[in-house]
């Protein structure tokens, strides 16, 4: 799939760890090693919504598209 | 009830094709038998006579045919017997389910056409030996073609609910790997 899911970027930008974020956002750190490693077929905007507050990004900054 | 799980419908369903497929066992090693006495027994006490050979070849034919629509019989049902193991564990939406579906789909049509071709083995037999009264005779035909018909289409029909079932499997992907 060409959308490719920057999660780990940001993570390290904002010195956190994988855990802390699944925790904060409230998924498990299952789904959230899928989002990570390009595994997920599709985000839920409340998912989207909740990483956009948790890393202070915007989703341009986790979603990224190659062709 | 419960339909799927242990102590379910499904196991139950399950046990019921395990004792289904002893009984085809049965009756595909008694049909081989008398094929195969049939054709000793003729080869053996008849004399040469008029159609002869035709007589012994559409025999062997049909009852080989009968015979082996009980083998591919037998493989359908161990298929359906695995996916009902599957039901008992609640594996629902496997590939593996819907590999078996596909296999049974071809299986069945498979038998379908074993039985037209003993359906043409049948008129030719009644053409040459019509040894029945004419609605014996019909109402044989038809038993055989209704079977071939009946046959196909199951075929034909699990092969629809065999892209329905992957349809669904796709679907539950989809569904388990939304974050």
């Amino acid at each position: 799939m060409p959308i490719i899911v920057n999660v780990d970027v940001m993570l390290a930008k904002r010195k956190m760890s994988s855990g802390e974020l699944a925790e904060k956002i409230g998924i498990t750190p299952a789904n959230l090693s899928i989002l990570k490693n390009n595994k997920a077929k599709a985000i839920r905007f409340s998912t989207l919504e909740k990483l956009c507050e948790v890393l202070n990004c915007k989703p341009g900054d986790i979603l990224d598209y190659e062709k | 009830m419960k339909v799927l799980g242990e102590k379910s419908l499904s196991s139950k369903v399950e046990i019921g094709l395990k004792i289904l497929f002893l009984i085809i066992v049965i009756i595909d090693i008694i049909t081989v038998g008398v094929t195969a006495g049939s054709m000793f027994f003729q080869f053996n006490s008849f004399s040469v006579r008029e159609n002869y050979t035709l007589r012994i070849v559409l025999e062997t034919t049909i009852g080989l045919v009968f015979s082996l629509t009980g083998i591919v019989a037998l493989y359908i049902i161990y298929q359906f017997i695995k996916i009902f193991r599957n039901l008992k564990v609640n594996k629902l939406f496997e590939k593996d389910n819907a590999k078996y579906l596909s296999k049974i789909s071809l299986m069945s049509i498979v038998i379908g056409i074993l039985y037209l071709i003993c359906f043409i083995g049948v008129s030719i037999f009644f053409k040459y030996f019509n040894s029945m009264d004419f609605l014996s005779n019909f109402l044989l035909k038809t038993l055989i073609l209704v079977f071939a018909v009946a046959f196909l289409i199951f075929g034909i029909g699990i092969k629809i609910l065999n892209y329905i079932y992957l349809k669904a499997i796709e679907y539950k992907e989809e569904n388990d790997f939304t974050i």
